[in-house]
């Protein structure tokens, strides 16, 4: 004779007490990611202080570069600079005077190559 | 002289096993033995979990070859769980003394210590809401339970049947050599063939129960984790844990204990042992002992049959909870999650992950969800370590 009352109290008790520990556990990692992040930014804001100088030390010796060259990111070769001057004066045409302030790298996206690393890594699966 | 070699020749024909095969002729074995060669063929030809399977399927083979004495289960059904230590050690085959490991619940234990000297819980501690779908996906073992009630098991071989449903070798041995000791090899062979058929199980489910919008999904990138965090995570959960269901104590301790220890980064030495040596040393004599277990007057039974069909039902509804839990979570967060994480609770590590991972590239080849989908899946071993507690608090 099956006692369908204790095998459902079984499958609720079951699943309420693996639900409860693990909300438990929820919490508890929240509340040391929490923790964490908020002594990471502490620690981050603690050396912002001398940061203005650096700036200004970059935008004092920026600013005569900028009328000569364009500010480049660091790590981009000179010769991607020159190819990207010379497909936007191809795009723009002779006649229309125009310069080239600054050149970073797009944000956001992943890299092509770490696309393909990971691409390559994961394919298997 | 000749009478001499006539009766040595005679003697052995007497004690060898071929005589009994010969004589008897016990189809049953014969069938058995039948059975263990087509696991190692799946093992050894098709890939199938082939580093338990191919040790289950020889424990197996010896196990029903005639007159060798290599096992019996006679010294560990005792209902009360006595072992006849006397009897053991005058008449018992070296499978019985391997089997002394797992039915005083050894090796499970210490395999999870060299997974958890393997796992990496960053994931996991990022995106706590993981552990959400790690409970999520245990569901599957409870209404597996369920099942097996219905088809007539008792209450206990019904919990160990269902404990197949959180997809976790270890777990599923150390629930049934308590429970169910007389079906140990059947569940672990269930639960081993299903984890390594969960590239085919579950992608039909996880496609079905989402949409391709939903599949699509792809989310943020997990924040940093701190080195601190990661020392005190094992330490926190077996706290915790270990409080609130003491009986999931030995599984949990030792995945902790291999996780401090890989975290610490100051014992290299033990962290190596644990992953490669004890690991490998432990597999082996886990998977012959498992293996056998699976004598044809405890294997060859409807009982068997049964416990496959309702091992496969388990691992189905665990899946589609994770997904559907998923896809609450995707509603919760406004498409934010991306459901197909979700299959990945039951655990099957790293294997379901990295099927979320597949069938979510299939939507978007630039979509990587295998970090993600690595939080819900370490988070079901948690999971179906807590069910497993669960179960032997209430009928062990």
């Amino acid at each position: 004779m099956i006692d369908w009352g204790f095998s459902l109290a079984v499958v609720i008790t079951g699943l309420v007490v693996v639900f409860a520990v693990l909300v438990i556990l929820v919490l508890l990692c929240s509340i040391m990611g929490s923790v964490f992040k908020s002594m990471n930014s502490k620690k981050d804001s603690k050396p912002e202080a001398p940061k203005p100088e650096k700036k200004a030390e970059i935008s004092r010796t920026a600013a005569p570069m900028k009328a000569a060259a364009p500010v480049v990111e660091a790590g981009i070769p000179g010769e991607v600079v020159a190819a990207i001057s010379a497909a936007v004066s191809c795009m723009m045409g002779s006649n229309q005077a125009f310069a080239v302030r600054k050149i970073s790298r797009a944000k956001g996206g992943r890299p092509a190559w770490n696309a393909a690393g990971i691409a390559e890594n994961t394919h298997p699966f | 002289m000749f009478e001499v070699f006539i009766e040595t020749i005679q003697g052995i024909w007497g004690s060898s096993g071929l005589r009994v095969l010969v004589e008897t002729i016990d189809w049953q074995a014969v069938l058995m033995i039948a059975i263990s060669f087509v696991l190692m063929y799946l093992a050894i030809v098709k890939g199938f979990e082939p580093l338990l399977l191919l040790p289950i399927a020889f424990g197996m083979f010896l196990t029903n070859l005639p007159m060798a004495e290599m096992f019996h289960m006679e010294f560990f059904t005792d209902p009360k769980g006595n072992i006849p230590w006397g009897e053991l050690l005058h008449d018992g085959g070296l499978l019985d003394f391997l089997y002394i490991g797992v039915k005083l619940g050894i090796y499970p234990s210490l395999i999870f210590l060299g997974i958890g000297a393997m796992t990496d819980f960053g994931p996991l501690i990022a995106n706590p809401k993981s552990f959400l779908l790690g409970a999520a996906a245990q569901a599957g073992i409870f209404l597996t339970f369920l099942g097996a009630i219905a088809l007539g098991f008792s209450y206990d071989i019904a919990a160990a049947i269902g404990i197949i449903g959180g997809a976790d070798g270890p777990t599923a041995i150390y629930v049934a050599k308590t429970l169910a000791p007389t079906l140990l090899g059947s569940i672990a062979i269930a639960a081993y063939s299903y984890m390594a058929l969960v590239p085919m199980i579950q992608p039909p489910i996880m496609k079905a129960l989402t949409t391709k919008k939903e599949r699509a999904v792809v989310m943020q990138q997990l924040r940093p984790v701190t080195k601190t965090e990661k020392i005190l995570f094992p330490i926190f959960v077996t706290l915790i844990i270990s409080l609130l269901v003491p009986s999931a104590t030995p599984l949990l301790g030792m995945l902790m204990l291999g996780n401090l220890m890989k975290e610490s980064g100051m014992v290299d030495r033990l962290v190596k042992t644990a992953q490669n040596e004890l690991m490998n040393i432990v597999t082996i004599f886990l998977g012959v002992s498992v293996g056998a277990t699976a004598t044809a007057n405890y294997f060859l039974t409807w009982e068997t049959i049964k416990i496959i069909v309702l091992g496969l039902i388990a691992f189905c509804m665990g899946t589609a909870c994770g997904v559907l839990f998923g896809k609450v979570m995707y509603i919760a967060t406004k498409g934010k999650v991306n459901p197909l994480i979700g299959s990945a609770g039951v655990s099957a590590v790293p294997m379901a992950a990295r099927v979320s991972q597949k069938v979510g590239a299939e939507e978007n080849p630039t979509n990587f969800l295998l970090m993600h989908a690595m939080g819900p899946n370490v988070a079901g071993v948690i999971g179906s370590a807590v069910a497993a507690g669960v179960l032997l608090s209430i009928f062990a």
